[in-house]
């Protein structure tokens, strides 16, 4: 339902992006989403609906911790905050990551 | 990860999940509301803006129900609503899940009272370091008893074993000052404690050079009881029977020796036998530490770690060969066998068919109670038909409807189970105080303890799965069709002998069973109770004592029986009093060999010691010769025989003046007495031999000690406390106990026979009711199935009478069938019980006949109920039924 120029995203690569953006700081859901879509030149855009099961799933993890504070805009708003399994569940899945990629391009170059 | 922490997330989520709901919502609010800002400020008015937000969101519920799945343990959600279900199912029908439930705390209940009498008899339960290496010596009817010789050569020379320790069991002291009461001790090997691994957890045990000194370790109860669980008794002196020990240590708690069932208070060092039971060693050669063929100690041996209990065994028996080449026995060899350290000491093999027994009957009872419940549910899911259908019909899976279904099943076991387990626990109150009646304490924790809460949950279970699987798996395997139509039918039509008449005749078969055995109970414990007993058993008080606890000589003892009469005869209150060793109809009257003298018959009779007045205050007719007096004559020792034992012996003389011998000694009859019922009021007329307790006390060793027995001209209870009082001014220090009416002590004898009729015959009369119970559901069912027919038949005129004809066929039909199965059943069950039965045949003809008939009454009222409501209805009505 949303813009249709977005590519799916790859299956599994949500958990890591979040974590990711989660590195330099505590966000709330919506700066979450509004992060992942700027940084990748709006190449991406995660769906509203399934942004929370992902944040609550990895709560459950112990990847992240959340608590509440005062947004920018003076509401209150849930913030996210990387753990310290958390920080190690990014560098796991960022270097599986890297070489699954470098492995894919190295196939599709070769064919 | 961490597994652990996660699941911890997770259960922290159950207990905040109202407040989880209210954040997510906010969350999600936020959410829009940030978007919708920004939107804002692109130049979309507020309204819009908001709009366009929540449109972008997209299905809010979808992401609120998947966020709160993140979270959720989902067999646990499923459990619980189907847990919340249930209840509310059930609620909706209280009259059947009270039934059901009733059905099942019954069941439950007999099996839980029987599996912990089970606990406390078979299974191990010593509260001891490392009980599995312990072994006791066991004979093929029970617990050994070793010479001392042989229990020290097995304790040298036998490898396998780390130690071995003897004991000897009943020694009675009195204790306590102003009230003293009797105690039951043991003598004990000073290894004892070690060997056990039962050391004193305050104070110590006994040391290898106290064999011979005067140190007691006290039991944990009787310090806690006697001595207000005081830390600092460990070195106190206490006074046992007439002798002061010095208290060494305390037994750890719920500690009572290794012999299943005797609750012993103190044990002291083996060594001190002498001083302590003066009849140990009569008739020994010599010391008993010294006689091979004096066997009185039971032995109980610390296996090596290691060694297995057939190791050891095989080692034992190399011992035993050995021994017996050196000192052969004169009777047979020594054979003896290593059981658990707490086996049962007497009559084992018995013990464990009897209890077998009941198992399987509770365990029938039970097979009853699901049975019937099980009907119920079919008969219920009958009517569930719709609420299952539309349910199958908008996407529930059949497995996931099992298992809803099978969720009220458990719940309903459940239920039944807490019941059983409140039943149980008074039962096996009951049964606690039914101990209080035997000579000696007894220790058999009847209480439910883990095991059996294990037991009953396990069969709580299988009896949810018993009862519950076939209605859920038939009530969900349906055609979709046929059941959406309202048509309250279909589904069983077809089979014409299903599950439910199966059930029923079971059911019918079962209650019969069990009401033939309760009816042959009844029958003969109402024969048994109008046995004249030979004696006249009324206004009487007893009382027991026990010179020897208070450290009498027989002697002395002997001495106090004469003084003693003589003061509670002197009471206004009193008609007469007598004392004897035993009182008739106790557990075990002792039993001597009689014979005349240079006979070579001997026959064996029970032996009483008495006095003066025992015959009349017992109301025994002398029908020959004198009553004994307190006065020692010259001559012979007197002894009076009964009428049985003196047509056996002196076969149309007249026995008094004549010469009797028992084990030998020769005594002067000096009466004859009536025929009295010696062991249980249903024996035949047995030879009794009575002597003067005055003159041989030293001979009887009864458990019971001595009893007073005082007839009174009214209530025997005014003159108990005369008569305390006169005892008490006697003899300070000596224990009175087991204070009763005769009409109390007579009553027991028939304990079993009374019990039995009073379990089969509620046993059965619940099996009866359920039976009627699930013949009316099977009837009404049946009824509700065929009302179109019924009223199609009524409209082309059919009399109500045909009609009831037609439906009471079906229930009378089953009736017969489970009559039959039953009444052969009850046949070949009854051929087991004829042993247990008194003036009553196995094959009782009025019995079976009584029971059939009761049970074809019951039957048919439940029958005819539902089938006369049919029969009343109205034609067209019932066509247009539903």
């Amino acid at each position: 339902m949303k813009q249709a120029e977005c590519p799916e995203l790859l299956p599994g690569t949500l958990y890591m992006m979040v974590l990711r953006t989660l590195r330099r700081g505590p966000l709330h859901g919506y700066a979450i989403a509004r992060r992942i879509k700027e940084a990748s030149g709006e190449g991406l855009a995660i769906e509203d609906g399934s942004l929370y099961p992902a944040l609550n799933r990895m709560l459950v993890k112990g990847w992240l911790a959340a608590e509440w504070g005062i947004s920018e805009n003076n509401r209150k708003a849930r913030f996210y905050r990387l753990t310290p399994a958390g920080k190690k569940q990014l560098q796991r899945e960022s270097s599986q990551f890297e070489r699954l990629v470098q492995a894919i391009r190295l196939v599709m170059k070769s064919a | 990860m961490s597994l652990k922490k996660e699941i911890g997330n997770r259960i922290g989520y159950l207990a905040r999940r109202q407040r989880f709901d209210e954040e997510l919502e906010r969350e999600i609010q936020f959410h829009i509301e940030a978007r919708a800002d920004e939107l804002e400020r692109s130049g979309l008015a507020r309204e819009r803006a908001l709009a366009e937000a929540r449109r972008e969101f997209g299905s809010g519920a979808r992401a609120r129900e998947e966020t709160r799945a993140a979270w959720q343990i989902g067999w646990l959600e499923d459990l619980a609503r189907d847990l919340r279900y249930s209840c509310r199912a059930l609620g909706r029908s209280p009259g059947f899940a009270a039934a059901a439930v009733v059905s099942l705390a019954l069941g439950i209940g007999a099996n839980t009272t029987v599996f912990s009498m089970v606990k406390a008899v078979l299974l191990g339960s010593l509260p001891v370091r490392e009980p599995e290496r312990l072994a006791s010596f066991h004979q093929s009817n029970g617990a050994a008893r070793l010479s001392y010789p042989d229990f020290e050569d097995y304790r040298g020379q036998v490898s396998a074993f780390e130690d071995v320790a003897a004991s000897y069991p009943s020694v009675p002291r009195s204790v306590g000052g102003a009230n003293p009461e009797r105690l039951w001790g043991q003598l004990v090997s000073t290894n004892y404690f070690s060997v056990l691994g039962a050391e004193p957890p305050l104070g110590r045990a006994f040391r290898g050079e106290e064999n011979r000194s005067r140190v007691v370790v006290i039991s944990h109860s009787l310090w806690k009881r006697k001595f207000g669980g005081d830390a600092s008794i460990a070195g106190r002196t206490i006074g046992l029977g007439d002798k002061n020990y010095v208290v060494i240590g305390i037994a750890p708690p719920s500690f009572h020796g290794n012999i299943r069932g005797l609750a012993t208070d103190f044990w002291i060092p083996l060594g001190l036998y002498r001083e302590t039971v003066a009849q140990l060693g009569q008739g020994a050669n010599g010391p008993l530490e010294q006689d091979r063929n004096y066997p009185w100690l039971f032995v109980t041996a610390r296996l090596k770690r290691g060694i297995s209990r057939a190791a050891a065994q095989a080692a034992l028996a190399i011992v035993e060969t050995r021994l017996d080449r050196l000192y052969p026995r004169v009777d047979s060899k020594r054979n003896l066998r290593l059981v658990a350290a707490d086996a049962l000491s007497v009559a084992p093999d018995q013990a464990r068919a009897l209890l077998g027994t009941l198992m399987a009957v509770v365990g029938l009872v039970l097979l009853v109670a699901c049975a019937n419940v099980a009907n119920l549910l079919l008969a219920r899911s009958a009517a569930r038909q719709q609420e299952i259908g539309v349910r199958l019909a908008i996407g529930a899976g059949r497995r996931r409807l099992v298992r809803q279904l099978l969720t009220e099943s458990v719940l309903l076991a459940a239920i039944g189970a807490v019941g059983g387990i409140a039943l149980a626990w008074v039962a096996t109150g009951l049964m606690g105080k039914l101990q209080g009646a035997l000579p000696i304490p007894a220790a058999l924790d009847f209480g439910i303890d883990w095991r059996v809460l294990v037991f009953t949950a396990g069969m709580a279970g299988v009896a949810a799965m018993g009862f519950g699987l076939v209605p859920a798996l038939k009530s969900t395997r349906v055609e979709l069709t046929s059941m959406l139509k309202a048509d309250g039918g279909g589904t069983f039509a077809p089979r014409r002998f299903g599950w439910k008449n199966g059930l029923v005749v079971a059911q019918v078969a079962v209650s019969l069973v069990l009401l033939v055995v309760a009816g042959l109970f009844l029958r003969s414990l109402k024969n048994a109770s109008s046995v004249p007993l030979g004696m006249n058993a009324r206004n009487v008080l007893l009382l027991s004592f026990d010179p020897r606890a208070a450290g009498y000589s027989n002697q002395r003892a002997e001495n106090l029986f004469g003084v003693l009469l003589e003061r509670v005869r002197a009471l206004p209150e009193v008609e007469s009093a007598g004392l004897a060793d035993t009182m008739p109809l106790s557990l075990s009257p002792n039993a001597a060999g009689v014979s005349r003298p240079g006979a070579n018959t001997v026959l064996v009779a029970d032996i009483y010691g008495v006095t003066s007045q025992y015959f009349r205050t017992l109301g025994i007719p002398l029908v020959r010769g004198r009553d004994f007096d307190s006065g020692q004559r010259p001559g012979l020792p007197p002894a009076a025989i009964n009428e049985a034992l003196a047509a056996r012996l002196f076969a149309g003389e007249d026995a008094v003046g004549k010469v009797v011998a028992w084990e030998g000694m020769p005594h002067e009859v000096i009466a004859v007495a009536g025929n009295a019922k010696s062991r249980t009021p249903t024996e035949g007329p047995r030879p009794q031999i009575y002597v003067s307790l005055e003159r041989e006390y030293g001979y009887f060793w009864g458990l019971y000690g001595v009893v007073l027995g005082v007839r009174t001209a009214g209530a025997p209870a005014t003159v108990i406390d005369p008569v305390r009082r006169r005892m008490r001014e006697l003899e300070p220090s000596l224990p009175v106990y087991n204070v009763e009416a005769i009409e109390d002590h007579a009553g027991r004898a028939l304990l079993v026979p009374r019990l039995c009729g009073n379990l089969f015959g509620i046993f059965g009369a619940i099996a009866l009711a359920l039976a009627a119970v699930g013949l009316y559901g099977v009837m009404s069912y049946a009824v509700r199935r065929r009302t179109r027919e019924i009223g199609i038949r009524m409209a082309i005129g059919a009399q109500p009478a045909d009609v009831l004809r037609l439906l009471a066929r079906q229930g009378i039909w089953l009736t017969g069938i489970g009559l039959g199965i039953g009444l052969g059943t009850a046949y070949f069950v009854s051929r087991i019980l004829s042993g247990f039965l008194y003036g009553v045949s196995a094959r009782d003809g009025a019995t079976y006949a009584g029971v059939s008939l009761l049970l074809l009454a019951v039957a048919t009222v439940a029958v005819l109920v539902p089938a006369r409501r049919a029969a009343r209805m109205d034609a067209l009505r019932s066509i247009r039924y539903e």
